[in-house]
């Protein structure tokens, strides 16, 4: 990394600048796929998150054995071995949201995220510094996860969190919570978000000149 | 629908009014010589000649004054005989300060001595043409002005099996060349067969849009009993007359990419060009005089045989000025509707190019605002050469130079079908040139 | 006197983008009338609601994204109006302004206005209405006339139940189904209008009817009755035509034309859809940059086959 940042820095950034599902559309297949309800992209935001940190750390320390070519299959075999853990994890603890997330699950082993900021990051910092990068990250991420669900809920079903916000009347927008609709409200989202970074550069650009 | 022969594309400007062709078509040419002539050194593709006269000289009509320079120089000659009054600067069309020669008439009209007749265009030596040609200072008189001697300058390994003179006229508003072979038929069969002899050449073929089946019906009488000369009937469509869609019409060829038509083995002249030979060969006159039509919003258009270097607005007024009042007039173009250039004032003078002055109303003249592409592919299917222009168009917009380059806008031929035919109105051709423009004198920078 | 010096060309063909829209609003006049005929002012309302919707949204989506408000180029109209056509009789007016909105600030605004829409406004924003409220969707009502004080009775459409009409009910539209669609006649006019004021040509319209016909005779479906109902003649007019979303050149025009005529057909035999020609012009929308990239015209000059890098 050209510069080191504070680890204050680092967790802020993985919630705001660069958070990775609305600023650098990293988990994009979770997104699409589990976020119907805000409680589905709560729950694979936090175990993601989990994964993350625990594959980020692990990553760190070994990163002087890890060979060059190949460091890929290392990354794999240990968020594998953690995906695992939270599967168990959550079939103990929520079993009805595992069964609602189905396959998503498993998939944490090779979501891009993970392995993006293993290899980006935790590979060439320091423990420390992956545990600031993984918080921010996976915090960034549950965020974003638990905002596109609410959205979703919202519009399918008038209700976030299975509290209802819309009058009963509500016609349900059914193709928010099909596939369809979570491209679109993730693009929406993404839309957003980086309107708002415009916006805050902009200004930032404004101040300093 | 014609059965006649056309190309892939193109458009029908002003198709419900004849092409706006109504007007001069039914007019026979009449002389108009001015009081004064401006003649600019720089009327051919090429270095601009230098002025041979001084102010106050006096000079016969024909006499050299301007000498050629370089490979595609021309000779200027004196289209008035009368006094030298100015040499100097003057706004052309497309230049501000354009050299020029000014000539006041003495209505004399005495040519210079010398002139070197070589006779009938059948028997005499054909290997004098050729320079018979480059002495009369004969360049396109379809438009492009292209030196004709320099056409005719077959490179070791080239041969030219077809000589094909361009009658289509398809661009609106004109009939200067459509009068030209109604009245002077034979003339136009006499400059082609002096090509074909120069070069050697079996087969000429005059090819005539089929709006003016008159010509077409002079022509052949023309052609009868000459040598390898036929008349072929085109439709009606414009750009047929583009030289490239004309080699493919005629020949079933294609000029290759950054080729020339002599690649083909063909020549294409202007049915002016021929006419303007024939002078030179049969008489030794050089170029002093071109017709022209006057049209648009004009009391009385007409077809004007005027002298090289007679000024717009003494044409205007010869036709009885404009058909409104002057606040009213909106453009002045040299040339027909698809390709004409706007005249910055009425002070320019004629050259060996002009081949029509038309006045557009400030209504007719409005620019129409660019709305939003619609993709809707009429300019796909319109264009000669095949491009994509709505493509084209987000390239040069973008100044991506090496993106025009890639999407073939070099092959692009300027014709103006794209902007006709765009119902968002969008600036295409001018867009196109402005990027060809940039891309050659870049290309020039490289070498230099 | 103020001379212009616009460059060449001086003259311009008498087609602007309003003048195009506009001709397909004349043209969709025979199904508007033939709509409210069959099935009453319910019809024109939803038309109505369509068109206000459509209007209002891209004049406020122009106005706040702050582009230049060009909903004088009618072509909102016609979104909103083609629209309603495509919904059944008896839809929700609310249905009708979701759609609209949606069909003018998600899938037209979002991408970049009029030109840059990948899919067409209309058909997306049908996608959208019958995957979210397939209740209101898929409920067809025989045509009761202009006297709406008969209650609609609702009816299976005649996709499902073949046979049930004769050809010359199928072809003047006394058959349940969506507004516009179900008068062949109508449409008919409409074309002959199209392609009279050269704003289409017949390649798609001509190329789309009898892919689905073949297609639907290979699959054992009887294709006359395929092509008759359903809204594959109003597509086939009206939407598979719209500039923005069809190849250019005409090569691509007829593999995407036949492309349609193939999908519908593979949906209605084989699919879980009795209709199908949305989905179809949806998917071939999004193959029309590929088939504008497949099929170019070659350029004057190059041998056939050289590689010949065009755009």
């Amino acid at each position: 990394m050209a510069e080191k940042k504070s680890m204050g820095a680092l967790l802020i950034s993985g919630l705001l600048k660069e958070n990775p599902l609305l600023r650098l559309a990293l988990g994009l297949c979770p997104a699409l796929a589990v976020t119907t309800t805000a409680f589905n992209g709560l729950g694979m935001g936090i175990a993601t998150a989990c994964v993350l940190l625990c594959t980020s750390v692990v990553v760190s320390l070994l990163r002087d054995l890890l060979p060059e070519k190949g460091r890929f299959v290392a990354f794999l075999v240990i968020s594998a071995a953690f995906a695992t853990l939270a599967q168990m994890v959550l079939k103990g603890w929520q079993p009805a949201l595992c069964a609602s997330l189905g396959i998503f699950v498993p998939l944490i082993a090779v979501n891009c995220l993970i392995l993006n900021r293993a290899d980006a990051f935790a590979a060439q910092n320091s423990p420390a510094a992956a545990i600031a990068d993984a918080v921010g990250m996976g915090l960034g991420y549950i965020v974003a996860m638990t905002l596109t669900g609410a959205v979703r809920e919202l519009l399918g079903a008038g209700t976030v969190f299975g509290q209802r916000v819309l009058a009963a009347g509500y016609q349900p927008v059914l193709l928010a919570v099909m596939p369809a609709g979570g491209l679109l409200v993730v693009g929406l989202l993404i839309g957003i978000a980086n309107a708002i970074a415009a916006r805050h550069s902009g200004k930032k650009e404004g101040e300093s000149a | 629908m014609s059965n006649n022969r056309t190309f892939r594309g193109g458009v029908h400007p002003l198709h419900g009014s004849h092409e706006g062709k109504a007007p001069t078509r039914g007019k026979a040419v009449r002389d108009y010589t001015a009081r004064s002539v401006t003649i600019l050194m720089g009327m051919h593709l090429g270095a601009p000649s230098t002025p041979c006269v001084q102010v106050g000289d006096h000079v016969k009509l024909g006499q050299v004054i301007g000498e050629p320079v370089g490979f595609l120089g021309l000779p200027v000659h004196a289209s008035v005989s009368g006094e030298v009054t100015a040499v100097g600067p003057v706004q052309s069309v497309n230049n501000p300060a354009a050299m020029a020669v000014t000539i006041q008439n003495d209505f004399k009209d005495e040519w210079v001595e010398g002139l070197e007749p070589l006779g009938s265009v059948e028997t005499c030596p054909a290997e004098k043409i050729v320079p018979a040609i480059k002495a009369a200072g004969i360049c396109g008189m379809g438009g492009a002005s292209f030196p004709t001697h320099v056409k005719f300058a077959v490179k070791e390994g080239q041969y030219c099996d077809t000589i094909i003179l361009n009658g289509a006229e398809c661009e609106t508003h004109l009939t200067c060349d459509h009068r030209l072979m109604l009245e002077r038929s034979s003339r136009v069969v006499d400059g082609l067969r002096a090509a074909m002899r120069a070069l050697n050449v079996k087969k000429g073929i005059i090819a005539i849009e089929d709006n003016k089946p008159d010509a077409i019906e002079a022509m052949r009488q023309a052609a009868q009993g000459r040598l390898g000369v036929e008349v072929m009937a085109l439709q009606t469509k414009y750009p047929q007359g583009g030289e490239k869609q004309l080699i493919q019409v005629v020949t079933g060829r294609e000029v290759p990419t950054k080729k020339l038509p002599l690649d083909v083995h063909v020549i294409v002249l202007n049915v002016g060009t021929a006419a303007a030979i024939a002078d030179a060969v049969i008489e030794g006159k050089p170029v002093i005089s071109r017709i022209t039509t006057v049209t648009g919003r004009v009391k009385e258009p007409a077809n004007l045989r005027v002298r090289i270097g007679t000024s717009v607005a003494d044409l205007l007024r010869e036709c009885g000025g404009f058909s409104m009042d002057s606040a009213h007039v909106g453009k002045i173009c040299l040339g027909g509707a698809m390709t004409g250039l706007p005249c910055p004032s009425v002070h320019i003078p004629i050259t060996k190019a002009n081949n029509g002055v038309v006045v557009y109303c400030a209504k007719e003249a409005v620019e129409l605002e660019e709305s939003p592409c619609i993709r809707c592919g009429r300019c796909v299917d319109a264009c000669p050469i095949g491009l994509n222009p709505y493509k084209l168009k987000y390239l040069c917009d973008a100044q991506d130079m090496q993106g025009a380059a890639a999407a073939n806008v070099m092959d692009c031929v300027v014709c103006g079908s794209c902007s006709y035919i765009c119902p968002a109105h969008r600036v295409l051709t001018p867009s196109f040139k402005a990027m060809k423009d940039k891309i050659a004198a870049e290309a020039k920078k490289g070498k230099g | 006197m103020n001379l212009h010096l616009s460059p060449a060309p001086h003259v311009h063909s008498n087609q602007s983008t309003r003048v195009l829209m506009r001709n397909v609003l004349v043209a969709l006049i025979p199904c508007v009338v033939a709509g409210i005929c069959l099935f009453g002012y319910s019809a024109a309302l939803l038309m109505l609601a369509s068109v206000l919707t459509a209007v209002v949204a891209e004049y406020i989506w122009q106005r706040a994204t702050g582009n230049k408000v060009r909903v004088g180029d009618l072509s909102a109209v016609v979104t909103g109006l083609i629209l309603a056509l495509n919904l059944p009789p008896q839809a929700p007016l609310w249905l009708a302004v979701v759609g609209s909105a949606f069909a003018i600030v998600i899938v037209k605004g979002l991408f970049g206005g009029l030109g840059d829409n990948f899919i067409n406004p209309a058909m997306a924003a049908r996608a959208l209405l019958l995957a979210s409220w397939p209740r209101y969707m898929t409920v067809w009502t025989a045509p009761t006339g202009l006297n709406s004080s008969v209650d609609a009775v609702s009816a299976a459409t005649p996709l499902l139940t073949p046979g049930s009409y004769s050809l010359g009910q199928l072809f003047l539209g006394n058959i349940p189904g969506s507004v516009g669609e179900v008068c062949k006649l109508a449409i008919l006019l409409g074309l002959a209008y199209l392609l009279f004021t050269h704003t289409i040509t017949w390649r798609i319209p001509a190329v789309m009817v009898a892919s689905t016909f073949v297609f639907t005779w290979l699959f054992g479906k009887n294709p006359l009755t395929s092509v008759l109902s359903g809204g594959v003649l109003f597509a086939a007019v009206f939407m598979a035509t719209d500039y923005v979303t069809c190849p250019m050149t005409a090569p691509g025009q007829f593999v995407y034309a036949a492309g349609i005529g193939l999908v519908i057909a593979l949906i209605r035999c084989f699919g879980g859809y009795p209709e199908g020609v949305t989905y179809a012009i949806l998917l071939m929308n999004i193959a029309a940059p590929l088939l504008d990239h497949v099929f170019k015209r070659r350029v004057y000059g190059y041998e056939k086959g050289a590689k010949v890098q065009n755009g």
